[in-house]
C-alpha cells in the first residue's frame, strides 16, 4: 500500500502527528507547558517606552511573508507579536503603524488586532498595504525618513527587505527588534537590530504572548520532536563511526 | 588619522559609501578591467552534464523569477540556456510564477538561439497557476495543458509530441530566488537531474540539497553565470558584471577596515578622556 | 446561511484535502491518487478565479479613491493607465511587449531592488565594527564570504575558493540542515493546529 522507500518517512510522520495531537490536546485541557521568557520579548516595553518619551511613532512590519507554506508559522508568530506590540503601544500612549506587504491576507488579521488594542482610537491609516517588495523598499525608505520612528519591529517571515527595513530604521534612529526563522536573513537581524529573536525564538515568543494553549502545546511537541531527531542523528553518526549501518537496521 | 579626516568619515560615511559603490559599479562599464574568473566545481559539474547531452534530448526549464530577481538570476540563466541551445537539445519552457513567461521571452531575446525554431526545437508553455499545486499537477502529467503560451495547440508542436511523461526530460533547470524545497519535493525522483539557478544569498540553504544528491548542481546567480560564460567561451552580461562585483566588494572591504580604524581611534580617545 | 461560515465546515474541508494529499503522496492506492489529481485541478481553477477577483478588487478600490478624492488619488489614474498600457502591449506584438516589459518595467524594478545594495553596504559598515570577539568573528566570516563572491581573489589565490567552500560545505551545512528540519517541524505544527481547529488565521 505504501510507496517504496517512503515507509520510514511515513512512520516518522505518523509519530510526529501523534506527539503533536497528544501534547496540543493535553495543553488545551489544562496542562499548559511553561516556556521560558524570551529575552527579545522583555525589550518590547523598553523599545515602545522610548517611542512614548520621544513622541515619535512605533512602526511594525512582518515583511512579505504569506500565510501559506513554510512561511506560515513565522508570519503567524509575527502577527501574534503585532497584537502584543499594538496593545503595549495603546496602553503606553504611543502611535502605532503597521506596514503590510504582498500578503494581503494578513491585513484583516492585523486590522482586527490593532482595532482590539486601540478600540475607538483606531484609525484606518495605521495600516499601509504595499503590493510588492520593490514598492516596500520605496515606502519604507521614504516613510521612515519623514516619520523618524523611535521604535521599529521587524518580525515574521522576512526576505530581502530585511536589510532595507533595518537600515532605514537605523537611519531614522529607531530602537529595533528583529526576528525571523529564515537562515539567510538572521545575520542582518543580528547585526543591525538592538534585540533579535532568532529562528525558533520567534515562534516561541509568538506562542508566549498569545498565551494560546494550542500554540504552547505545539512548541512543547516541537521541542520533543527535535530531541528525537537529534537522538536519531547521534545514534546513526556513532553507528557510522563504528561501521554499523544503523539506517538499514532501522529500515530507513 | 587626523581629527578632520575622522570627523568627515563619521559624519559623511553614508555619502562616502554611496560614492564608493557607484564608482565600483559604473567604472567597469566604461573601463573594462578584465579581472580573471575561474569556474568552481559545481559550475563545472553543471557544464559537463549539459555538454554530454545529445541533440534532441528533452530539457525542462522553469523560469520562476520576476523582474525584481532578474539582476541576480537572469545572467546565470542566460548562460546556461545559451549552452542548451548550442547543444541543440529540445527545450520546454514553463513557469510557476506569473512573471515567468515575459521573463522567458526576455531571456530568449538576449541569447543566440543558434537557429532553433519555435515549436520544433523549443516551446513556451506559459504560466501554470497554483504554486506547488501547479508543480505537482505538471509533474504528474506534463500534457495536461492543451495550448502553449501563444495559444497554439500543443498536439501540433513537434517538441511536445516527444513528451509522454515527466520522466522523459533528461534535465530540469528551475530558477528561483529563494529556496528549492518546492521544486525538489515535486520533481526530485521524477526527473533524474536537476540543476538549479539560485540567488547567491540562498547558497547556504541550497547546499544540503546538493550534498544529498537531490540537486545535481546549482548556479549561484550572476557569479555562476560569469563562471559558466568562461567555460562556454562566450563572454556576456554576467562576465561584465563580475568586474563590477570584484571592484565593489573590494571597495566595501576597504571601507569596513577604514571604519574599524576610525572606530578604534575614537574609542581609545574616549577612554583617554579626549573628545 | 451562517452554517457555511462555521469553523467545523472549514476544518472538515481542510481535513479532507490534507488526508487525501498525504494519502496521494505516501500510498499507491489508485482511487486516492485520482481524487488527489482532481482536487489539484480544482485548486488551480480557483486560483485563476482568485487572480480575476483580485483585479476586480483593485479596480473597485482605486475607483473609490478617485470618486472620494482621498489622499494620493491622482496615482490611481496612473495605475489605471499603466494597466491599460500593459494590457494592450501584451496583445500587440512581441516587440512592443518585449520593450515595455523586458526593458522598461524590468529596468525600473531592478533599479528599486538595487538601491537595497546601498543600504546593505552602509549596514555592513556599521555592523562590522569590532566591539568584541563575536563581532571580530562576524567580520572575518563576512570577509571570507565576500571574497567567495568576488571572482578576482579566487583566480589569484585558489585557497580563497577552498576556505569558503569548506565553510559552506561543513559548518554552514549543519546549520542549514537544522533550520530546514525546524521549518518542517513548524509546518507540521501548523497543519495539526489547523486540523484540530485551533488556528484562527484559517478558521476565524
Amino acid at each position: 500500500m505504501l510507496k517504496t522507500g517512503l515507509s520510514s518517512a511515513f512512520i516518522l510522520l505518523v509519530f510526529s502527528f501523534a506527539i503533536f495531537i497528544y501534547l496540543i490536546d493535553r495543553s488545551v485541557r489544562g496542562t499548559v507547558p511553561k516556556i521560558r521568557m524570551i529575552s527579545g520579548l522583555e525589550a518590547f516595553k523598553e523599545v515602545i517606552g522610548r517611542a512614548v518619551e520621544t513622541g515619535r511613532p512605533v512602526y511594525y512590519s512582518t515583511g512579505v511573508g504569506r500565510l501559506t507554506g513554510g512561511d506560515m508559522s513565522m508570519t503567524v508568530a509575527g502577527l501574534s507579536l503585532l497584537g502584543h506590540a499594538a496593545q503595549l503601544s495603546s496602553d503606553l500612549g504611543a502611535s502605532f503603524n503597521y506596514i503590510a506587504a504582498v500578503a494581503a491576507e494578513v491585513v484583516p488579521i492585523a486590522e482586527d488586532m490593532i482595532k482590539t488594542a486601540y478600540k475607538e482610537n483606531y484609525r484606518s491609516d495605521q495600516i499601509t498595504f504595499v503590493p510588492s517588495q520593490p514598492a516596500l523598499f520605496s515606502v519604507v525608505a521614504g516613510t521612515y525618513e519623514r516619520e523618524k520612528p523611535a521604535a521599529h519591529f521587524v518580525l515574521g517571515a522576512l526576505f530581502w527587505e530585511t536589510v532595507v527595513l533595518c537600515e532605514a530604521g537605523a537611519r531614522a534612529g529607531a530602537m529595533q527588534i528583529g526576528g525571523t526563522g529564515r537562515l539567510y536573513q538572521v545575520p542582518f537581524i543580528a547585526s543591525l537590530c538592538d534585540y533579535s529573536l532568532i529562528g525558533e525564538e520567534l515562534l516561541a515568543a509568538g506562542a508566549y504572548v498569545s498565551g494560546d494553549p494550542a500554540m504552547l502545546g505545539s512548541i512543547e511537541a516541537s521541542d520533543i520532536l527535535r530531541a528525537v531527531i537529534i537522538g536519531l542523528s547521534i545514534i546513526i553518526m556513532l553507528g557510522c563511526a563504528f561501521g554499523v549501518n544503523v539506517p538499514s537496521l532501522l529500515g530507513i | 588619522m587626523n581629527d578632520m579626516t575622522m570627523k568627515v568619515l563619521n559624519q559623511y560615511y553614508r555619502q562616502i559609501i554611496f560614492i564608493a559603490v557607484l564608482i565600483g559599479c559604473f567604472l567597469p562599464a566604461f573601463i573594462p578591467l578584465g579581472f580573471p574568473i575561474s569556474a568552481t566545481p559545481l559550475t563545472v559539474k553543471a557544464y559537463n552534464y549539459i555538454e554530454e547531452l545529445e541533440p534532441g534530448d528533452l530539457v525542462l526549464v522553469s523560469v520562476d523569477y520576476g523582474p525584481n530577481a532578474w539582476a541576480e538570476i537572469g545572467p546565470g540563466m542566460n548562460a546556461i540556456v545559451q549552452h542548451l541551445f548550442l547543444r541543440k537539445v529540445n527545450i520546454v519552457f514553463v513557469s510557476f510564477v506569473t512573471d515567468g513567461p515575459p521573463m522567458t521571452e526576455k531571456l530568449l531575446a538576449e541569447i543566440d538561439l543558434a537557429g532553433a525554431k519555435y515549436g520544433i526545437d523549443y516551446v513556451i508553455l506559459g504560466y501554470i497557476p497554483g504554486d506547488e499545486v501547479g508543480m505537482a499537477s505538471f509533474a504528474e502529467n506534463p500534457l495536461k495543458l492543451t495550448v502553449d503560451y501563444y495559444g497554439n495547440n500543443i498536439d501540433q508542436l513537434d517538441v511536445m509530441k516527444k513528451v509522454k511523461a515527466i520522466g522523459d526530460f533528461k534535465l530540469y533547470i528551475p530558477a528561483h530566488i529563494t529556496g528549492p524545497e518546492a521544486w525538489i519535493r515535486q520533481f526530485s525522483g521524477k526527473i533524474q537531474v536537476i540543476i538549479m539557478t539560485i540567488s547567491p544569498a540562498a547558497l547556504a540553504l541550497v547546499q544540503p540539497w546538493v550534498d544529498s544528491g537531490q540537486l545535481y548542481s546549482m548556479l549561484p546567480g550572476t557569479k555562476g553565470g560569469g563562471e559558466y560564460e568562461v567555460l562556454l567561451r562566450k563572454p556576456g552580461i554576467a562576465t561584465s558584471i563580475m568586474d563590477a562585483t570584484s571592484l565593489t566588494l573590494t571597495l566595501v572591504m576597504a571601507l569596513i577596515i577604514i571604519g574599524n580604524i576610525v572606530y578604534r581611534q575614537e574609542t581609545s580617545r574616549a577612554a583617554k578622556g579626549g573628545v | 446561511m451562517s452554517w457555511t461560515r462555521s469553523k467545523e465546515i472549514t476544518s472538515a474541508i481542510f481535513a479532507v484535502f490534507f488526508l487525501v494529499s498525504i494519502g496521494g503522496y505516501y500510498t499507491d492506492i489508485p482511487l486516492i491518487a485520482s481524487i488527489n489529481t482532481e482536487l489539484a485541478n480544482w485548486v488551480q481553477i480557483m486560483l485563476n478565479i482568485a487572480l480575476g477577483t483580485g483585479f476586480i478588487a483593485l479596480f473597485l478600490y482605486h475607483r473609490r479613491k478617485i470618486t472620494r478624492k482621498t489622499k494620493g488619488y491622482p496615482f490611481s489614474f496612473i495605475i489605471f493607465a499603466a494597466i491599460a498600457v500593459m494590457f494592450v502591449a501584451m496583445y500587440s506584438g512581441p516587440e512592443v511587449r518585449g520593450w515595455l516589459y523586458g526593458e522598461v518595467f524590468t529596468a525600473m524594478t531592478t533599479s528599486v531592488i538595487c538601491f537595497a545594495l546601498f543600504y546593505e553596504v552602509s549596514g555592513a559598515y556599521r555592523a562590522f565594527r569590532i566591539r568584541n570577539f563575536d563581532a571580530l568573528l562576524l567580520m572575518v566570516s563576512g570577509f571570507i564570504m565576500i571574497i567567495n563572491f568576488a571572482p578576482l581573489y579566487q583566480s589569484v589565490f585558489p585557497a580563497f575558493g577552498a576556505i569558503p567552500a569548506w565553510i559552506l560545505g561543513v559548518p554552514s551545512m549543519g546549520a542549514s540542515r537544522g533550520i530546514l528540519i525546524g521549518v518542517a517541524i513548524g509546518t507540521i505544527a501548523i497543519a495539526i493546529r489547523i486540523l484540530l481547529g485551533y488556528e484562527k488565521a484559517y478558521t476565524g
